[in-house]
Order: structure tokens, then sequence, then C-alpha cells
């Protein structure tokens, strides 16, 4: 065996000869040695946190307004500051009002960060008297009793940092405790990043995935090729072939062998790279990334698959530009479907897809990525376009919810703001929509900050959620504050609506709101039917009513829907409503009273700080976590009762939750939905048509199940057990999406993706399997999945196939 | 049986299409020879007429169109007979990154020995083509003739049965050419064939055993080198002395005599010279200009070259010359080179082919020597 590879070894180490005796591998070498010294000087150290950031500030606008106020006060530290402020910054804010333009206001706050941070670095700044009454932290304590005077420059920085934070306490967040200063060749390199080491260390393991993708995956593979491109012509040039071809040795074998030549010179090259990036970034940045190592094959991999393509280009042709030339068409075929299937996707047709489905009695609502929302019409059968919805460049789904609110016949949402830089945005707002205005939103008031989640009760409680806690639209509207006027960021206190109400803040004891936050309403099984003249309307009271007839297609009402007897509740216990919340690392039920306050049921801890979204069904809660795992707990105890990860590390997206409380639907972010039998606990993935597509899902009253998928469609099942079609709402594609499924996507399955390998470079060095693309808070935000597989297997057959053809060409080739 | 031949080549054909749109190009029509085990074997031709590509298909680098050929008794192509096959190509191209050294061991290993065998031989073998102190030396910067020996030598790496040699002297300078021979010879006594393909048609008259004659696709004529100059020419060559007139009379009536071209030549200069001068170098022997032909008189030495058909017209013609007083100064059976009869050859069978209708002229029979 080893006498019949022996000459095929010859021609390997004959490349490498070559290739050393060129002088094309010393030059390669010289120019990654200077690439590797160009990033070698790059490190960073711990520093402390001190200069004032824009994003620093709470309250822009309200800041230098306040301080103009203080001005007359100058030993209260807001006149202080304004005192030490110069003159013409003086001026200039004096003349600003409410009115102002905001140009002025942002140039005029710019200049006044500007001078704050000059004056940070003064020895004079602090002035006991005027700090007297505020309180330092202990940090500054600590340093106060050091002495203001023999303070080092950068703790004296670091000092009156903490003071300003002190005198601002309400417009500026206070300064990190850890910081970064980065650093090239000994000189620092911008101000320094109040993030603490660690996390940099996390951010720069991205940023090296990039670098790593583009430099090596991009500029490298492309230089690669113009470097071997002459590999296969010079062995076929009529000279050397012909002596070549009279020794014993299989054609194909030669072909191969040089082929393997070419690329071991590569892996040579691409090992002395990524092992000087993976030394430097450890030993300067303190990331040690072993996945970094693993990149060495990918992209050898990935040259090989272009280098393939050159190479048949040599034995057709035996000419190494045009060996050159036909690498590059190729890598530019790709590149354009590659491109056309993401902008195609991305640009246009992603936005069509499904993100909620509405599944009314009488009607089908869906509202899609774009936050466009439709009904389906059944005698034209096909969906009318209902509302429209402005995005935001980068947004990826303007609503939290909408969620169908059965007490009141309305939907309610958030709708994120809409435009400008982060800073300059209005607040979220709170969004209802009614039948008689046929589902067009109006956006009365604003949401309180930071709300992430939505809940709507049964009886038509409206909740936010978020890390600043629980708020609830209660039927009072108060007074414009004036600092609500003001204030250019996310009120604490919003404007209420004289009609609709206002949110208050609720106070549940015993409750720390942290992220992650998630919250589910408990879903109630339809038993009972509720007519028009017994309906009662008041909010948080609901009573039995007479028998369900959940396929009537005349109903006009919404159900009335109530639990069935369950632990916990009684019949008649109409004012209590439950929901499960999940705040930090604690799971917990809480439950309002009939007194109308909110407190815990019961709470236990859940052992991760993952993201999830949650389910409440009766006495089962389903919780879904990143990171792929979906658990189910009892309600009357958070005993846990099962749990599975059917899809790996795929990421969960949402959670529907059937009438009868016996099923859940889960969709991930893979486009991929499974079902989780809720008293058991057991999951399972329905084989359907639809799994790879699916965008979301929901339950109808009657117990059905609805599949959205693709760029809008919407299958109904009868339940979620026999899985028989009962309805198909479907529109025949466009011409765009027709394109999209019969031409672009087919191409770009078949295509080999030499380019989109760098996906599987982020995989490696990172372990993610989905990357947070979009915006937006938790789960439901817009993820990029990262498939690593298919760009494997695709690019794997191409470079079977074409190194096949080569052999079979020089085999039956007359030389 | 086939064992003792070295190579076999049977109605061998291969046609050849230019392009996808360019019209068939015959390269070889029909090609059959036998080479038997140890002999020095020549191929001679014209350019186009297939040398290279019969050696090509040999090697298996070419596929043939029809026919059969076998070497070693294996199937032309077969990586078994390959292997103790060395060759050396027409306008080869050893790469120039590869030194001497490196070289042998490039092309041994790709023959199949292994590192340490190459390392043993390869020094004498350098020593043997006359390339002993250019080992080290990377092979850009060798001459034409080096290359040639590195060529040579790595042919003869890896001691195989048959070497075939495309025009192997090429480049090299007479002494390295006569250094060559010599290893040829050498490998004959060492029980080795050699397939040469040559133009230097002395060359092959020095070295070769047998040779062919391949011409447009169609060997011409096969057999020992002598036997072809013999054939070719059966011409006596006469040198007479005696009264020109009378030679001139019996020239004309006597259609098989004819005067050697040294004379006409002369003949014509005579007109203006004054000087006799021995100008032409004729090997058929030395022409003296006769003395301005005053009428009849002065006896004169001419050559004379006859094409008998047979005996018969020989001693008619030595008659008719005693008879006329003319001596007989010596007469030999002409002796062509190698280069006359090919060219004389080439001649008559382009005349043959004109002459006849179909292009797949009958060709020399190919003699079978067992």
């Amino acid at each position: 065996m080893k006498n019949a590879l022996r000459p095929y070894l010859a021609v390997i180490v004959d490349s490498f000869r070559e290739a050393f005796a060129t002088r094309v591998l010393w030059v390669v070498l010289l120019l990654v040695a200077l690439l590797l010294a160009a990033f070698a000087p790059f490190t960073f150290r711990d520093a402390v946190a001190v200069t004032v950031r824009h994003q620093d500030f709470r309250d822009a606008r309200g800041v230098l307004l306040h301080l103009r106020e203080q001005s007359g006060k100058p030993d209260s530290p807001s006149g202080y500051l304004w005192s030490r402020l110069s003159g013409s910054l003086q001026e200039d804010v004096g003349g600003l009002s409410v009115d102002s333009d905001r140009r002025e206001r942002m140039e005029a706050f710019g200049r006044f960060r500007g001078e704050l941070n000059s004056l940070l670095r003064e020895r004079d700044f602090y002035r006991d008297e005027v700090w007297q009454n505020s309180r330092l932290n202990r940090e500054g304590r600590d340093l106060l009793k050091q002495g203001v005077a023999n303070l080092s420059d950068s703790d004296l920085a670091r000092f009156n940092r903490l003071a300003l934070d002190a005198a601002l306490s309400d417009f500026l967040e206070p300064a990190a405790t850890n910081a970064v200063q980065f650093e090239y060749a000994g000189y620092e390199f911008g101000d320094e990043l109040p993030v603490p080491a660690q996390q940099v260390r996390e951010i720069g393991e991205l940023v090296l995935a990039f670098v790593v993708s583009w430099l090596v995956g991009f500029a490298g593979v492309l230089a690669a090729i113009i470097v071997t491109a002459s590999i296969v012509p010079r062995m076929l040039e009529p000279g050397s072939i012909d002596l070549l071809l009279s020794k014993p040795v299989s054609r194909w074998g030669l072909f191969l062998s040089r082929f393997a030549g070419g690329c071991a010179f590569i892996l040579l090259v691409t090992s002395v790279l990524i092992v000087g990036l993976w030394l430097i970034a450890g030993a300067r940045l303190g990331i040690w990334n072993a996945g970094l190592l693993w990149t060495i094959p990918v992209f050898v991999f990935v040259f090989a698959v272009y280098f393939s393509v050159s190479a048949l280009a040599g034995v057709l042709w035996r000419n190494p530009i045009v060996s050159i030339i036909v690498s590059l068409v190729f890598w530019l075929s790709c590149f354009v479907v590659g491109l056309t299937k993401g902008i195609v996707d991305d640009v246009f047709l992603s936005a069509r897809r499904p993100a909620v489905i509405l599944p009314l009695n009488d009607s089908l609502l869906t509202v899609n990525r774009q936050g466009n929302g439709f009904e389906w019409d059944p005698d034209a059968k096909g969906w009318q376009t209902v509302f429209e919805t402005r995005r935001r460049p980068g947004q990826e789904y303007p609503f939290v919810g909408p969620v169908y609110d059965v007490a009141n016949d309305r939907l309610v949402a958030i709708r994120a703001s809409t435009g400008g830089p982060p800073w300059m945005r209005e607040a979220p707002k709170l969004a209802l929509a009614t039948r008689e205005e046929d589902w067009k939103f109006s956006t009365p008031l604003n949401v309180p900050g930071g709300s992430q989640s939505l809940l709507v009760l049964s009886d038509g409680t409206v909740l936010t959620l978020g890390t600043d806690g629980l708020s609830q639209l209660s039927r009072k509207a108060g007074p414009q504050g004036l600092l609500d006027m003001l204030s250019l960021a996310v009120p604490i206190m919003s404007i209420g609506d004289p009609e609709i109400g206002r949110f208050e803040r609720v106070a549940i004891p015993d409750v720390q709101w942290r992220a992650p936050v998630a919250a589910a309403a408990e879903t109630v099984a339809s038993s009972q039917l509720r007519r028009p003249d017994q309906a009662e309307r008041r909010s948080g009271n609901s009573e039995p009513a007479a028998t369900s007839d959940p396929t009537t297609p005349n109903t006009e009402l919404p159900e009335q829907r109530r639990s069935a007897p369950r632990s916990g509740l009684q019949e008649g216990d109409a004012a209590a409503s439950r929901f499960v919340v999940v705040t930090g690392s604690t799971l917990a039920v809480i439950a309002r009273t009939a007194a109308g306050q909110f407190s815990i049921e019961r709470q236990v801890a859940r052992g991760s700080e993952a993201d999830t979204v949650l389910g409440f069904a009766g006495d089962r809660i389903v919780v879904a976590e990143e990171g792929g795992s979906v658990r189910v707990l009892n309600a009357t105890d958070l005993s846990e009762v099962a749990t599975a990860s059917l899809f790996g590390t795929n990421d969960p997206k949402a959670i529907a939750v059937s009438p009868d409380g016996r099923q859940a639907a889960v969709v991930f972010h893979h486009r991929r939905l499974c079902l989780v039998d809720l008293p058991t606990g057991e999951v399972t993935e329905p084989p359907l048509a639809s799994q790879g597509d699916i965008s979301a899902t929901a339950y109808g009253p009657d117990g059905s199940l609805l599949v959205a998928y693709g760029f809008g469609q919407v299958i109904e099942y009868a339940d979620g057990r026999s899985l028989e079609i009962k309805a198909r709402y479907e529109t025949p594609p466009d011409l765009l999406e027709s394109i999209y499924q019969w031409g672009i996507e087919p191409l770009h399955r078949v295509f080999p993706k030499p380019g989109e390998m760098d996906e599987l470079v982020t995989w490696l060095m990172t372990q993610e399997q989905t990357i947070q693309t979009g915006e937006g808070e938790g789960l439901s935000a817009r993820r990029t999945v990262i498939n690593i597989w298919p760009p494997l297997w695709s690019n794997l057959a191409f470079l079977a196939c074409v190194l096949t053809l080569s052999c079979v060409l020089i085999s039956r080739r007359d030389f | 049986m086939t064992d003792q031949l070295a190579v076999t080549v049977r109605d061998l054909a291969k046609v050849y299409r230019g392009g996808l749109f360019r019209k068939l190009v015959q390269a070889l029509n029909g090609v059959s020879l036998d080479v038997p085990r140890g002999e020095i074997f020549g191929l001679l031709g014209p350019n186009g007429a297939g040398k290279t590509t019969l050696i090509k298909i040999l090697l298996g680098i070419v596929r043939r169109s029809s026919g059969s050929a076998s070497v070693l008794g294996h199937v032309a192509g077969d990586r078994r007979g390959r292997r103790s096959i060395g060759y050396l190509p027409e306008s080869h191209r050893i790469p120039h990154h590869l030194t001497g050294n490196t070289a042998l061991e490039y092309y041994g290993q790709l023959s199949g020995m292994p590192l340490a065998e190459i390392c043993a031989k390869r020094d004498g073998l350098l020593d043997t083509v006359g390339l002993g102190k250019w080992g080290r030396t990377p092979v850009k910067n060798y001459s034409k003739g080096m290359q040639q020996r590195l060529g040579l030598a790595q042919a003869m790496l890896h001691d195989p049965d048959l070497l075939i040699l495309d025009e192997p002297t090429d480049g090299v300078d007479p002494v390295g050419r006569a250094e060559i021979r010599d290893v040829l010879f050498q490998l004959k006594d060492r029980g080795k064939t050699v397939f040469l393909n040559s133009h230097l048609l002395q060359e092959i008259e020095l070295v070769c055993d047998r040779v062919a004659i391949l011409h447009a696709g169609l060997v011409r004529h096969v057999g020992p080198v002598r036997e072809l100059t013999e054939a070719t020419s059966n011409c006596i060559v006469y040198e007479v002395r005696g009264p020109l007139s009378d030679i001139e009379l019996l020239v004309e009536s006597d259609a098989t005599l004819d005067f050697g071209e040294a004379l006409h030549d002369a003949g014509n200069q005579e007109a203006e010279d004054t000087v006799p001068s021995d100008s032409e170098g004729e090997a058929d022997g030395e022409s003296e200009q006769p003395a301005e032909p005053e009428a009849s008189s002065g006896p004169v030495t001419v050559t004379l070259i006859q094409q008998p058909h047979s005996q018969d017209d020989v001693d008619a013609a030595v008659d008719s010359l005693r008879e006329l007083g003319v001596s007989i100064e010596s007469m030999s059976r002409e002796r062509l080179t190698l280069e006359q009869a090919f060219l004389q050859m080439l001649k008559t069978h382009e005349a043959e082919e004109s002459d006849e209708s179909t292009p797949d002229g009958v060709d020399e029979p190919a003699e079978d020597e067992a």
C-alpha cells in the first residue's frame, strides 16, 4: 500500500518544493507575518469609567434646563455646575426653550458634555461645601478620605465622576464599576469603555469571528485562488505531462495529488495565520478560543471548493489566467446567488412572514413581520389588508402582541416607536384596535418605559411588564407632568387618556424585577358560550353562561372564556385572574385577589437566567427557554413534569396553548413546530408539510390548531392530535414569491455556498446557533438561524462532483 | 512468442479531431511493426509522419482509434507495462525548481522507486550521462544538452527493460552525442531494448539495428539499416577514363547509363573556368574535371552511374566500354547514405501516391524478422 502511494506523495512533496523555490511561499508568509505584526500591539487593560457619554444621560434635554433653573443657587451642586460652565455655553443654553430646534439642542448638549468631561480632570472641581448634602457612594467616600489633592490623575477623574453622579443622580446614569481602555503599541486608543473586561472579551470574540471570516474567508481565499491558479496548468504543459503520464501512475491520481498539494500549501499558510491570530488574541486580549483553531479546516475547505473549479478550468484550458478568471466568475455567481436570496428574503419577503395569528370566533386575522394586519375574506378567498404599519429600518417587528382582548372585543398591542436615533425616539405606545373601527390601530397613550411583555387578562385588564416592573392600565387619567413635557427619554409615568385610562405601577411585594422578563396570562378553556343578553360588561366579572356551541358561524359575539374548575380556582370565583411571570431566575404565578391586588401565589427558582417564552393553561405551565429546552411544570406546585430539547439548541420563539389546556404548540426560530402534551409533558414534532417554514401558531376558540407558514399562508387543523386539515387560508404566491420559491431558493440550495461558511465560523467560535440580528428584547426578536449543515453538505457535494468531472476529463483526454 | 518482442503493433490507426468543427486528421493509417527484445530500433520519418503519435499510443498518453499495440507483453497504456518503460519525450521540460538530484528523486519516486534506492544509484547515473558535477545545480541553469542528458538519466533510473527515446540527442554537441551512443550500446549489452526516434539520420545509422520509416501514417519500410540503404540502391558506379565523345555516345545510347552528377556540374562550369578545382565533395568518388573538350582528343576521367535492371545490363555496359577503349578504373555498387535512401524513398512514395487514385496506397510489406 505504501508503495502504491509513493508516487502520489512525491507529487505532493513536489508541490511544496515548488512553492518554496518559486518564492511564492516566502512572499505569502511574509505578508502573513506583517498582518500579525499589525494586530499584535493591540490590547486592553482594566480602567476606571470616567468619561460621561451620551448614553449615560437619562434625560438629555431635561438636564440642561434643570441646570439653567438652578443657576441662581450656586451652592447647590446643580447651580455650582452651571457656574463652572463656560460663558458662551451658558448663553446658548439660556436661549433654549421647549420649542427650540432639535439641532440647536443637540449641539448645545454636545458642548455641555465636552465641558463636563474636561471639568472631570480638574483638581479643583470638587468643593466640599457644594457636595456636603449629596451622598457619595462608598468608592467615592474612600477616595475622598485619601484627600483630593493626593489622588493620582486617574483616581481624581474617577472621583470627580462619582461626585458628578451624586450631583446629577436624577439625570445621569451612574458610572460603571468596570471599564477597559484599549491600547495600541502603548498608546491609548479612544476613551475608556465602561464595560467589564469579560464583556469586552465576549464582544472581542465576535469581532474576531467577523475579522477572521472576512480577512481569511474572503480576502485570503481570493488571494489563495490567484496564487494557486497555475498549479494544474503547469502540470499539464506539453513538455511535462508526457513524462508524467508515462510513469506507472493513474492520471486521476496525479491530478488529485496535485490538487492535494495545492490544498496542503494553503493549509500551511492558513495555519500560520490562524495560529498567529489565536496566540495574539490570547496573549494580548485574553481571548483563548479553541474554536478559532477549528476555522483552519473550514477555510481550507472553502479554498478547496474554489480551487476545484480552478483545477477543472486548468484541465480544460491549461492556462493559469483562464483558471483565475473562471474561479472569479464562479465566486461571483455564488455571491450573486447568495446575495439575491438574501436581499429578496430579508428585504422583500421576510417582512411578509406572519408573526401573529389571531383566530377570533368569526374572523381570522394575521399580522406579519412588517406589522401589517390582514383579515381573511371567505368570499374573496384572500387576505384583505386591515392595517399597515411603518417599520423602522432594522426593526424586525414593530409590536408586542397583538393580543385579543375577549372582554372588550379589541386587539391590544404595544407599538414601538418608528423612527430616529435612539435618544430621540418616541416612547412605545399602547395600541388598540376595535372591530367597529375595522381593526385599525389607534395609539392613545404611552406605555411605561421598558415594557417588554403585554398581558390581557380574561376580564380585559391590560398589564405590561418590563425590567422596571409591572404596570396596569387603570381607569383614571392624571395631569400631565412638566417633566413629561420636557422629557425626551422614555417617561417613567405615562400620560393618561381620559377614555382609556392610564398606566400605574403595580407593586407586588417580594418581587424583584430583573432581566430576563417574560409573562403569560392563563388561558381559559371554553366550556360556556356567553350570549349577548347575558353578557356582563363590567371588567373583572365573569359568570357561567349557557352551554357552548362553538361552531355556530353566525355568532357575532366573542366568546366569554372561563376556566374549568381547577385547583386554586372555584366556579364563581370570577374576579380572580392569574398569570405566570419569569423575572431573572425566578418563576412565579401571580394572582389577582378579589380586591384587585396582585400577589404571588407561588414561586420557584428556575435554575437559569435564560430568556424564555411562557404558556399557562390551568394546571400546566410551559416554559421554553433560549437554548432549546421545553419544560412543563405543574401549576399547583411548580414542580417539573417533564423537560425535552427536541430541536437541539435551536431557540424557541413563541408558545400557544390550546383552549382545553391539554396541548401547547411551540414555534422555534428555525421555523419548526413541536407539540407538547400538557398532562404528560411529552414533546413531539408533528409531521406537517410546512415544517421548516412555520412562523407562527395559535389555537382557535374551538380547539383547532392554526399554523402560519410561508409568506402569509395559514392552515387550520381540526385539532392538535388528529392533524386533519380543516381549512386552508392560502392565496397563490405573487410573482416575487414564485420566483423566490421556484427559482432563487432551489438555486441557492444547490449552489455551493463557500461564502456562507462564515456562519460556520461564527458557530465554531461562539457556539451560538442563532444570532440576534434585529432589535427587540427576548426571544421574540428576530434571529438569524445559523444553519451550519446545509452549506457544508452542498459544498462537499459540489467539490466531489467537480473533482470527479476533472478526473474523468483528464483520464479520457489525449495529451 | 510475444515475450520475445518488446513492442508489437498491428494495424494501428489514430484519428485526431482538430477541433469541434475542424476536419479529422489521420495521424496513423494502419501501422504494423515488431521490435524484438535486446534491439536498438529506430523510427524515421518526416514531420507529421506520426512518429510521436505512435510513441504516445505505446505509452498510453494518447488513445488509439483502432488496431492493437502491446508493450512488454501488456496492452499499450497498461500501467504494468509502464513500470518497465523509461521515456524521454521530445522537447521535454523538467520543472525548473528541481535540481539534477531532486529531479531524479521526483521521477524515480513516480516510477515507484524508494528514495533510498534512488539516492544510491543517483550519482553513478549522473556520471554515466556526463552530469556528474551538476547534481546540485538547478535545472534552470542547465543548457539544452544538459537537460537532454538529465532526461536520459531519469529514463534509465528505474532500470527499465524498454527505453523509448524521442530525439535523445537533440541539442547535444557531437561529443555528447557520442557519449550517448555509448550509453545506448551499454544498455543493449545489458539486454535492454531501445526504441529511438530521431531526425538525425547519421545517429540512427550509427546506433540502430533496425529502422522503420514512417511516412504519412504508414510504415514504408522496416528492416536492418544496411538492407535499407542497399535495397534502395542498386546503382553501379563506374569510374572510367577515355575520350569524352565516345563516352557521351555510349551514355546516350544506353538507357541505363548516366553521367554522375559531378560531371554535369563540372561540364557546365568548364565554359567559364580555366582553373580546374575540386569543388563538389561528392561521396561517390572524386571526379576529375576534364580539360577543355577539344573535340574528342584527350582522355577524361568521368563517373558514370548505371541503374541496371539485371546483370545482363551490367555485362553489356562493360562490354561496350571496353569496345570503345574506355578504361574502367573502378567499379562498385553505390552505397547511399541513409539520408539519400530516405529522401529517395520518400520521393518514390510520393510519386506513387500521386499516380494512384486512392490515398491508401500499397505500402511496402512489413517484413517480420523472427
